[in-house]
């Protein structure tokens, strides 16, 4: 049972990574929590469902395309949203749940509210490990995650680009005088979560059902993960996303299933009430 | 015999750096002291610990033998302690009127037993040398003017002890000694104690009664003017390194 | 938010003058309970629903509109008045016991919430009271003992009859909007209102800042609380989707449209948050993607709402008038 928690722990940990490492990365560059990224991450989901079911396309064609709808709604979000409020902090997080209303209402309109499913072709598969069994689409969730960190750190740490981003996050007018153009990396930054959401998509749409809300608990979940890793720090994120999951695992395997997404608002609180500037904190934001 | 404003060994220290190390000094009621010293000899942190705005991790700060260490910023107004700000500071979109109205209603009238000014709003407008400005919001007034009308703001607390954070910055020479005017008046008519942090040198000497000289968080030296400037250490300190 | 000084509104108020004010209020609460029980069956319950929220979210105009602080865990109040009133009925308590129970609960609550929250600002604060919202439903979802989980339950009726409820709801709202008007004149208000321009220089200028901020938050508690019990009493079931976690972000989208931090705002945005999707006959779904996208192009262009549109439209033409 214990290794069981662990491993159920491992998976939703990847998700959490997955998602906080978006959030965080659009936080760091531009101070604003990206809630619509639920709505993205549902939208991406819709479009592979469609894109599979309706229009015809192969499986992983359908991701693809998922992918590339994650991407532009991501930036969309930036273009038409975010650009306007990133001087009032005030005003970021209502637009940023604004926008998640329409994303998540755009889904309802176009797609209905029921709960449909996304096939990978792998699903309902099971892979034993040991002791543990894990659903193969969990498998799959855990590989996307760590492939999608390692290319993520490849580009953050080798790329101009990637460097421009994290020059950003750490001082955004330093990085202005030294000649970045902050607007192409704000875009950039939203088209990755983008991109990062669209793989969340794949990786757990699967795994819970498609519907219009699907992806609105779990961000609540990636944002306590910004918070525990420091806000703007990714590789914080990443860390304490498979610390929440294997957290939330145990919560829910020894103490209640159903209150889950409790331990992750406990963990909110703890924080907000000890360490305001997160485990990993890097520079002085904090949110208390 | 208690004095009027004791501190006694206050120490603040942010992450790594002692902002204020063990600063010991008195300041006797109805003079003006002034607070001088290079960038980050702790000046502004000190006024910080005085009005509250930080509280000391050592050390006892005593008006009239109350004790303001550890109290919050509210109830040290509430204890005759206002103060004004080194940027600017004030409600912008509301007029000069309603920024005293509001300053003046947050403390009680019935008092201690202070010689607490009943500083009324004219009279505080009239004071700082903005008389009949009352109706003008405050993001329309200029530099200069902000920077008095943060005082007014203060008076309008009726406090019996006064900070200022560099008041005279922005200023041109004509606007900082209507400025030392003010700080005269506001020591002469209503019996308020000043404290005055200021790099304008020129400003201080002319302004104060005594002067305590600050570098890296401790105090450096201390007595009038004049001893000040003649002070090695203190000339050591504003040339050094 | 409006140009114009806050405080000297309090000189020259937007209905001619304080007294006036309160009768204006009282006319109005007067020509709502005839609209109420003059119009037919379906535009009769659009109009209460509309009152009710604008109950709640004048609750919420306290601590976000006066004070900036945006709570967006309005509808957990919302729904412990609906469910604390229902559940205490059925244990037995009389309806007017019931109904302090449910306030006294929901104050409780803020009083919790605000202590917790108080500490975080402005985007914190709001995605804090957030979480607390889907907390709170998480709780009443799942403590099926207490509150029958999804399958929700009937609610006793507390009234006489229905012309009682009829009349209670308007004169709640009228109520209420005095309450707002009077606590934004007063020292509660005012204290708020500093908190929301400058919540570090308010402090020091004297301002208890903590303990305003708390006092506004447990007071919009439990008007929110209010507003539930009269949703439970009209509706005659309560479920749980009643107050799901976005219903206190829906109810902050009202406020913020309508325009926070005026008396009228919470009326006029649930007008049309609330009311207009119901008039038009549109699906939930457009419904609140039509409210998402009005609020956010409110917040960007006009971050006053309504009133600060309706504000600029007067001061406009009186302009044109004064110039003939």
């Amino acid at each position: 049972m214990l290794l069981q928690a662990v491993a159920n722990g491992i998976v939703l940990g990847s998700l959490f990574a997955l998602l906080g490492v978006g959030l965080t990365l659009t936080y760091g560059v531009m101070e604003v929590p990206n809630f619509a990224q639920a709505g993205v991450i549902t939208l991406a989901a819709y479009a592979m469902l469609w894109l599979n079911q309706t229009a015809g396309l192969s499986f992983w064609l359908a991701v693809a395309g998922g992918l590339v709808v994650g991407g532009v709604v991501s930036v969309l979000t930036e273009r038409v949203a975010y650009r306007f409020v990133r001087t009032r902090p005030l005003a970021a997080p209502v637009v940023a749940l604004g926008m998640l209303l329409v994303l998540d209402n755009i889904a309802l309109v176009l797609f209905g509210g029921d709960h449909v499913s996304l096939s990978p072709p792998y699903a309902g598969d099971v892979v034993n490990i040991g002791p543990t069994s894990v659903p193969a689409v969990g498998v799959a969730l855990i590989i996307t995650t760590a492939a999608a960190l390692v290319v993520l750190w490849l580009f953050l740490q080798h790329t101009r680009t990637g460097r421009a981003i994290r020059a950003v996050s750490q001082n955004a007018e330093a990085a202005a005088t030294l000649g970045i153009r902050l607007e192409r990396q704000y875009v950039i930054s939203f088209l990755i979560s983008g991109l990062l959401a669209g793989l969340a998509a794949f990786a757990y749409g699967p795994m819970y059902a498609v519907f219009p809300y699907m992806a609105d608990t779990v961000l609540l979940n990636a944002f306590v993960v910004v918070v525990l890793g420091g806000l703007g720090n990714v590789w914080g994120a990443a860390v304490c996303g498979l610390l929440l999951g294997l957290l939330e695992s145990f919560g829910a395997v020894y103490i209640s299933a159903a209150y889950q997404t409790l331990f992750g608002f406990a963990v909110l609180l703890l924080m907000i009430v000890l360490r305001p500037a997160g485990l990993f904190a890097t520079g002085s934001r904090r949110i208390a | 015999m208690t004095g009027f404003l004791e501190v006694d060994g206050a120490s603040k220290a942010f992450g790594g750096i002692r902002a204020v190390d063990g600063m010991n000094f008195m300041v006797s009621e109805g003079t003006i002291c002034g607070v001088i010293g290079p960038n980050g000899s702790g000046k502004t942190t000190l006024l910080g610990l005085l009005s509250g705005t930080y509280r000391p991790d050592r050390g006892v700060i005593k008006l009239r033998g109350r004790r303001l260490d550890g109290l919050s910023a509210h109830r040290i107004v509430q204890a005759g302690v206002a103060r004004t700000f080194q940027t600017s500071r004030l409600f912008f979109r509301w007029s000069l009127a309603d920024n005293l109205a509001a300053a003046t209603a947050a403390r009680p009238l019935a008092d201690d037993n202070s010689k607490a000014t009943t500083a009324d709003p004219e009279h505080v407008l009239a004071l700082v040398g903005l008389a009949g400005r009352g109706d003008t919001i405050c993001a329309s007034l200029s530099n200069a003017e902000q920077r008095l009308a943060m005082i007014a703001v203060a008076l309008a607390t009726r406090p019996v002890l006064l900070l200022l954070d560099e008041p005279a910055v922005g200023m041109s020479p004509s606007e900082a000694m209507a400025l030392s005017q003010v700080v005269r008046r506001t020591r002469d008519e209503l019996g308020i104690t000043v404290i005055i942090v200021e790099h304008n040198m020129h400003f201080m000497m002319g302004l104060a009664d005594r002067i305590m000289a600050m570098n890296a968080g401790c105090k450096l030296a201390e007595g009038t003017p004049a001893e000040i400037r003649g002070n090695p250490d203190v000339i050591a300190a504003y040339l050094g390194t | 938010m409006s140009e114009t000084s806050t405080l000297a509104r309090a000189r020259s108020s937007f209905l001619l003058g304080p007294a006036r004010d309160y009768l204006g209020i009282a006319v109005l609460g007067v020509a709502l309970w005839l609209l109420l029980v003059e119009t037919n069956a379906f535009y009769s319950s659009v109009l209460a629903a509309i009152l009710i929220w604008t109950i709640a979210t004048s609750g919420l105009n306290i601590i976000a509109g006066l004070g900036g602080y945006p709570s967006l865990v309005q509808g957990a109040f919302y729904g412990i008045g609906a469910y604390g009133s229902a559940i205490a009925m059925k244990w037995g308590q009389p309806f007017w016991a019931a109904c302090i129970e449910a306030i006294v609960a929901a104050g409780f609550l803020g009083l919790v919430i605000g202590l917790v929250f108080s500490r975080t600002r402005g985007q914190y604060f709001a995605i804090g009271t957030m979480f607390t919202g889907l907390a709170v439903a998480l709780v009443l979802n799942n403590w099926r003992s207490l509150t029958n989980g999804q399958l929700g339950i009937t609610v006793e009726f507390g009234f006489g009859d229905m012309d009682q409820l009829n009349v209670a709801i308007p004169a709640a709202t009228a109520l209420i909007l005095m309450l707002v008007r009077f606590v934004s004149r007063r020292r509660l208000g005012w204290r708020l209102q500093t908190i929301l321009e400058d919540e570090d220089l308010a402090e020091h200028i004297g301002v208890p800042t903590a303990r305003t901020k708390l006092t506004g938050f447990v007071l919009s508690a439990c008007i929110g609380a209010v507003a539930g019990i009269l949703i439970a009493q009209y509706n005659g079931t309560i479920s749980p989707d009643l107050f799901d976690y976005y219903v206190g972000f829906v109810m902050f989208v009202a406020l913020s449209v309508g325009g926070a931090g005026r008396v009228l705002g919470p009326l006029l945005g649930s007008a049309f948050i609330v009311g207009l999707p119901d008039l038009l006959n549109l699906s939930s779904g457009i419904g609140l993607l039509v409210a998402g996208l009005i609020f956010v192009l409110t917040i960007i262009i006009i971050p006053g709402g309504f009133m600060s549109a309706i504000d600029t439209v007067l001061a406009a033409a009186t302009r044109t008038v004064m110039r003939r």
